[in-house]
């Protein structure tokens, strides 16, 4: 299964048939879709734009945006998904470290899911990234990354 | 980093705030006077916000206004016309020179009538 997360937005993009499926089942969460990927449930839906003190999904905008995808807006707003919380929070609030080590091509991740906004030995806070979720190993291996 | 889409939404205006979606759009900027209340839209666009306001009923109503205007001083200098006549002869005035009082009046009367005509015309070419 691919993983893209963009400016904290989460897209999975099933590869085998049955692969949304154990994800959800393994990790005791659901998913949905949206346009060609899946999602978390809070991010289906949330508009391409916002207004500034109108409640962005389940934060309160700080601009007025607009913008091509749902991920623009977050990025404007400086906000990303909070996996554990299940709801969109400013990528500041997170001070968790994330050192994926370069294995043989890749970037192997310490957990299954990267939480956007974490932040590496050098300081700079990931908020994007393109990889790949190995079934069975349960293990995130990352092709690259975007810094805020 | 715009999308070259921008978003637009309804949206009212009174003494310069710019309301869409049950929501006060914070840093808009009005592109009308923006003092009376107006219905109109705001253009989202990057971080952009601009309300334009719908002036279609503004304008169509200050024509109907000057139309009025214009028919009833029309009217007033026909009446004056008329008044001169009728009193320049029962006080033994010659027509020419009593003509010479009206022409003008009944030319200015009758320009205000065009004029009228005109924007009747003119409003009913409005999109």
């Amino acid at each position: 299964m691919r993983i893209v997360v963009r400016h904290g937005h989460f897209a999975f993009y099933s590869g085998f048939e049955g692969d949304i499926f154990r994800f959800c089942d393994y990790f005791s969460t659901n998913l949905v879709r949206e346009n060609d990927y899946y999602t978390f449930p809070n991010l289906q839906g949330l508009p391409r734009y916002s207004i500034k003190g109108k409640k962005y999904g389940n934060f309160t905008a700080s601009k007025n945006f607009e913008g091509p995808a749902p991920w623009d807006v977050m990025k404007a707003n400086g906000i990303v998904y909070d996996v554990a919380g299940a709801a969109l929070v400013p990528k500041a609030n997170f001070a968790v470290r994330a050192d994926p080590k370069l294995v043989e091509g890749f970037y192997l991740s310490a957990t299954s899911i990267l939480q956007p906004g974490a932040l590496t030995k050098a300081g700079r806070r990931i908020v994007s990234y393109d990889g790949f979720l190995i079934e069975g190993l349960w293990q995130l291996r990352l092709n690259g990354f975007g810094y805020e | 980093m715009g999308s070259g889409m921008s978003k637009t939404l309804r949206a009212t205006c009174e003494n310069g705030v710019v309301t869409a979606e049950n929501t006060t759009i914070q840093e808009a900027r009005v592109l009308s006077s923006g003092i009376g209340a107006s219905q109109g839209v705001v253009i989202l666009d990057d971080e952009r916000a601009d309300y334009i306001p719908d002036t279609t009923s503004d304008l169509e109503e200050t024509i109907d206004q000057t139309i009025a205007l214009a028919e009833a001083a029309a009217e007033g200098l026909s009446a004056t016309s008329s008044a001169i006549g009728v009193v320049g002869a029962e006080a033994g005035v010659a027509a020419p020179a009593l003509a010479a009082l009206q022409v003008p009046i009944d030319l200015a009367a009758s320009s205000l009538e065009d004029v009228a005509a005109a924007l009747e015309e003119l409003k009913g070419r409005l999109k």
